[in-house]
């Protein structure tokens, strides 16, 4: 426990609070130790997070000063906490318990946690409170309910899905798009040709057909070979709009970085090293076999388990 | 599949965008009730979403439009805006964005999506409430026009089980609402800002509204202070309404001790300088 300020009371130091680490993750999976970032984050992936702590309550009784006769109960209490900023945006309660004697086993204490309301960090505050007051003569004693005896804070940030991945989306076509073309199809990528100065993440979106069951789970299971296909042809898509269009294809060096002229330019260089625009748009012409496959073999993302 | 509506964002490179297009009248200054297409296509070089985690709802967007919109003519818009105007524009959004469903999730505290609100969607709204001058107003954060709404509705909602379900936005002053709103560590406990709302309300009909802003400034560092030292959120209601109650008390007796003293004090000073005055 630290603190940039002194409390006016006794506290309980972490010899007598046995508390090693939050263990986070996907429910149902095997969770790992909290660090400082949170990966491959969004709204629909709901976390879950453990911990284990101990208290030495005889300890407790005596750090804190406790007089004769007086029932220590102490509140375990948990806050999660999100939103950017020095402090959390958004504070609430998440766990309390209320402990008035020795325990004899480490307490667990298990948190799911619904990501729809996080939102740039997780902060998980752990404290450990005086439940209920206490009438003592000794002033340095905590009395008043409430009063903060121990802590731990975690801070995460949360990958929110930014400028480093795909947007995309698994949706029911039928639904969607009913009575359009695409109703069948397992992807769709939806963008606006002849814009490579947009923003790639506002003006690309690429749509997962859900209602293609197989398919839209091998997807968010990130199975190689279905996401090697599907980019693929994303990058087929869009790359071959950018080329065709003679305006674009001037601008394409000049767009700015998280452009989708810039994402073009990135995918042109992977799979055609060395050559410029108007070769790349030479060889597509030419033969476009061997552009396709080209591209198609970039978007190999090796294994992704 | 989550049921998270995603709205759009804009980037700081949009917000800056907007505020030299609203000094120097260009493109990404919209006439009134530009479309929502022309909107977007102005600014789609720096609007954006989150990549995966939910649907992109344009209906949400539109119906915040319309909304926003309906709010702002029945509060007087085209016409200038007064005190009172923008007074009845606050409390009617706060209610709003208070208890629209789709308007509580985690997308809803970023600054982007407030700042496509104010700089793109609501354009014309934000300058009529405020002026094209505060870059503040339509930049994301706690003063964005929208956002700083959205927050106060959010928390001040005393809950549909009550007739006055939005007493507490209409009733405090604005420097009230920025002693809360503006520390972090007092607006993210919505419970412990309704309690010093209520507070607020208690006190300023014992002593007068226009005693409120010292009290309220020094009791809000009380609090947060105390907060330090007792988690005030872990306090049943009651214990934490007298924990408030007691900060404003202790602050008004202070304030009114102080008075006396000075006024003590200036009355011995008159008193000391009578004769001499008398003398001369």
């Amino acid at each position: 426990m630290s603190r940039s300020y002194a409390l006016p009371f006794l506290t309980l130091s972490d010899d007598v609070v046995g508390f090693d680490q939050w263990l986070i993750g996907d429910p149902g999976d095997p969770l790992f130790p909290i660090s400082m970032q949170l990966e491959a984050w969004d709204y629909a992936r709901d976390l879950q997070l453990d911990a284990r702590l101990d208290l030495d309550f005889e300890a407790a009784v005596k750090a804190l000063g406790m007089p004769d006769g007086e029932n220590l109960k102490l509140a375990i209490v948990v806050n999660i906490g999100t939103g950017s900023g020095r402090f959390a945006r958004r504070m609430q309660s998440a766990f309390k318990k209320v402990i008035e004697a020795p325990i004899e086993e480490p307490l667990i204490i298990s948190l799911p946690v619904d990501s729809c309301n996080l939102s740039g960090r997780l902060l998980v505050r752990l404290e450990i409170l005086l439940a209920e007051d206490i009438a003592t003569d000794n002033p340095l004693t905590p009395r008043i309910a409430g009063s903060r005896l121990w802590s731990d804070t975690s801070n995460v940030h949360l990958e929110d899905g930014g400028d480093a991945r795909f947007p995309m989306e698994v949706l029911s076509f039928k639904q969607a798009f009913q009575g359009q073309r695409q109703v069948d199809s397992p992807w769709y990528l939806h963008m606006r040709p002849g814009s490579p100065e947009a923003d790639f993440t506002g003006s690309v979106r690429l749509y997962v057909n859900a209602d293609h069951e197989i398919f839209a789970e091998r997807v968010s299971k990130g199975d190689p070979v279905t996401l090697q296909t599907m980019l693929g042809d994303v990058m087929i898509q869009m790359c071959r709009s950018a080329l065709e269009d003679e305006e674009a294809r001037d601008t394409l060096n000049d767009c700015e970085e998280g452009s989708v002229g810039s994402q073009i330019t990135g995918w042109l260089e992977l799979a055609f090293p060395n050559m410029s625009i108007e070769d790349i748009h030479g060889l597509m012409t030419a033969t476009p076999s061997a552009f396709h496959a080209s591209l198609l073999s970039t978007a190999d993302m090796g294994d992704t388990e | 599949m989550t049921g998270t509506k995603l709205l759009p964002r804009l980037s700081p490179i949009g917000v800056d965008k907007c505020l030299s297009s609203l000094r120097d009248q260009t493109d990404g200054y919209f006439q009134p009730g530009a479309s929502l297409d022309l909107r977007l296509k102005t600014y789609e070089a720096h609007v954006w979403y989150a990549a995966s985690g939910g649907s992109v709802d344009r209906t949400l967007v539109e119906e915040i439009m319309g909304k926003v919109s309906d709010i702002a003519h029945h509060c007087g818009y085209p016409a200038p805006a007064t005190d009172r105007k923008r007074s009845s524009f606050d409390k009617r959004l706060a209610a709003y964005f208070g208890q629209h469903p789709d308007l509580e999730g985690g997308e809803l505290l970023r600054d982007d999506v407030w700042a496509f609100m104010a700089c793109v969607l609501l354009q014309e709204f934000t300058i009529w409430r405020y002026s094209v001058e505060q870059k503040a107003r339509f930049a994301g954060g706690i003063r964005n026009t929208f956002q700083r709404l959205w927050v106060r509705g959010r928390t001040l909602d005393l809950g549909p089980e009550y007739d006055k379900r939005w007493h507490l936005t209409g009733i405090l002053s604005e420097d009230a609402m920025v002693q809360i709103f503006e520390r972090a560590s007092i607006a993210s406990d919505a419970r412990l800002s309704r309690a010093i709302a209520m507070a607020w309300e208690t006190t300023a009909d014992r002593i007068g509204r226009g005693k409120m802003e010292k009290v309220m400034r020094q009791a809000t560092k009380l609090i947060r202070l105390r907060n330090q030292v007792i988690d005030l959120a872990y306090l049943p209601e009651e214990a934490l309404t007298a924990e408030i109650n007691a900060a404003f008390t202790q602050v008004t007796t202070e304030i009114a001790s102080d008075a006396d003293v000075t006024r003590v004090g200036e009355e011995q000073v008159l008193t000391a300088d009578s004769p001499s005055q008398t003398s001369s």
